[in-house]
């Protein structure tokens, strides 16, 4: 195709500055209002927004990887790159601490309050098992243990940590939690689940408990896991070792592990409020949804519970959820003074 | 993938007649501005399954708020929701995913013919070709933007421009490839590029 009417050169000038501001202010609320006004203003002028728009995806493909784009950035390539790495997150801290001095206060009282835990625990888990929970209510609770490692817990979740006898023992009931793992060769970091243990040397991991199985992920570092026989001696029928960026699935009933490659900040995103999923049966997202509420979402039909859902749930806005959720997928939500439930739109039951 | 919600909301929303009210404007909201909410956030993602996903959670965001003004307020605030849902995505990513990303979702809907992975390789072949027609200071503020996420502000400090030359540079690259995809010749696009008025 080419482009001979002056006009329709200019038009597509015109949507290639929107697209540069659209991109660099995106907030900006003017701007915004004006782009729509021009855009509803021609069908013209929004095709013209679609092939340039169609221009920066394919900027992606023509230089997929850092290799190509440090050609563009030139001479200067590897210090911009480090500087923008840099730059972001430094924007985080710089953003923290400006954001007033009631935040300021709350940050320096959570680090008295941790500073003071890990004081009491010194003395006390030496002596005793403790046990660590949190409720529905709470999104995640972060606790720090005597070594300098961290436990984020997921929400109706317990942990208990016995650190008797220089050794460091948790036992993760069902639920979920994020293990950041102080370094120590002396005294591996282990980690029981079921019938699963997953030993740590310095890592981050997260471990989730469910019914049926049991999800290792490894954001950073190798941890080893290992399977008790059905026995429940210490002589174990399975191992296996897992890298950063793997998630290993093992399910209880048929001691079997599966082993894959996934984007371990997705899973561990709840630790922000956000469950994410990739074709992930429903039954296993409404299975994570029920432990953030004291309202379970009961699935009626099991045609439901084998929908795949990809997409985000926000833990605080779970009925947000649910009520998108009958135009994504086909089921219906059906609200009873006992809760809530999800029913396929085929059977049409009434009630 | 999920599908972009058609919001028949059908069945289920009785007895609640205020926030049924309120759902039925955020629903009406999107229904208006759907293309256009895709179309402005495919300046931030990387592809348009990225783009529903994230027009969805922007739903989700609005049917929260507790007491819509009008609707033309919502719709600014429809689109900076959904803009500061994307710019967290952004932020959550490093190049790695990004590249895997692109490999994952971007597959076509429908099977590609042999004829139209050529052409697409030559639109590839002819868009490094007319980026290399620029200037390197051209070349370098756009890849800074468009590839490493820098903000104007932070592009001209490092290269000692004000903001205003580096936006020119960015939207001049951008326009010059468009009109050379378009079939210009380099020296029409090039008198395009340069008459632009900024």
């Amino acid at each position: 195709m080419t482009v001979n009417d002056q006009n329709e050169i200019l038009r597509l000038g015109r949507a290639s500055e929107w697209l540069v501001r659209l991109r660099n202010e995106p907030d900006s609320e003017e701007q915004l209002t004006a782009w729509l006004h021009w855009r509803d203003q021609d069908p013209a002028n929004a095709d013209a927004f679609r092939r340039v728009q169609t221009l920066w995806g394919l900027f992606d493909k023509a230089y997929p990887t850092p290799l190509e784009t440090d050609v563009l950035l030139g001479a200067g390539a590897h210090r911009w790159r480090e500087a923008s790495s840099r730059g972001s997150a430094i924007d985080g801290l710089v953003r923290l601490f400006h954001s007033g001095s009631r935040s300021r206060w709350a940050i320096a009282l959570a680090c008295a309050c941790v500073i003071g835990i890990a004081a009491f625990w010194g003395w006390s888990i030496n002596e005793k098992t403790v046990s660590l929970a949190a409720s529905a209510g709470t999104a995640h609770r972060t606790v720090t243990l005597p070594d300098g490692s961290f436990v984020d817990l997921g929400p109706k979740t317990t942990v208990t940590v016995d650190f008797r006898r220089g050794q460091r023992r948790l036992q993760l009931y069902p639920g979920e939690a994020y293990f950041t793992v102080r370094s120590d060769r002396k005294r591996p970091f282990v980690v029981r689940a079921g019938s699963l243990n997953v030993t740590a040397v310095g890592t981050a991991f997260d471990v989730k408990h469910e019914l049926d199985r049991v999800s290792v992920t490894v954001q950073d570092g190798v941890v080893a896991v290992e399977a008790e026989g059905p026995d429940r001696t210490q002589t174990s029928n399975a191992s296996w070792r897992v890298a950063s960026g793997y998630q290993l699935v093992y399910f209880t009933a048929t001691a079997a592990a599966t082993l894959s490659s996934v984007d371990a900040t997705a899973t561990i995103a709840w630790r922000e409020g956000r469950l994410e999923y990739v074709s992930a049966p429903l039954a296993s997202v409404v299975a994570d949804i029920n432990r953030y509420s004291d309202r379970p979402i009961v699935i009626r039909d099991s045609s439901v519970a084998g929908l795949t859902f990809t997409g985000t749930v926000f833990t605080d806005s779970i009925d947000g959820w649910l009520q998108s959720l009958p135009a994504a997928l086909p089921v219906r939500v059906i609200r009873e003074s006992g809760g809530v439930s999800l029913a396929s739109i085929d059977n049409a039951a009434p009630h | 993938m999920f599908k972009m919600p058609q919001f028949n909301n059908s069945g289920e929303s009785s007895g609640r007649s205020a926030s049924a009210n309120h759902n039925e404007a955020v629903s009406e909201l999107f229904r208006a501005n759907n293309r256009a909410l895709i179309s402005f956030l495919l300046t931030h993602l990387l592809n348009e399954s990225e783009a529903r996903e994230v027009a969805q959670e922007a739903y989700i965001k609005l049917l929260q708020l507790d007491r819509p003004e009008a609707v033309s307020f919502l719709r600014s605030y429809l689109f900076r929701i959904a803009a500061n849902l994307a710019i967290d995505r952004i932020r959550r990513r490093n190049r790695k995913d990004r590249i895997e990303r692109l490999d994952l979702f971007d597959e076509p809907a429908v099977a590609v013919s042999a004829e139209d992975e050529v052409t697409a390789q030559q639109d590839l072949a002819l868009v490094r070709q007319a980026i290399a027609e620029l200037k390197p200071s051209y070349q370098t503020a756009f890849a800074m933007n468009k590839f490493l996420d820098r903000s104007i502000a932070d592009i001209a400090a490092a290269m000692d421009l004000t903001p205003r030359m580096v936006r020119v540079y960015v939207t001049r690259t951008v326009f010059y490839c468009r009109l050379r995809l378009d079939g210009c010749s380099q020296d029409a696009a090039y008198k395009a590029m340069m008459e632009l008025p900024s």
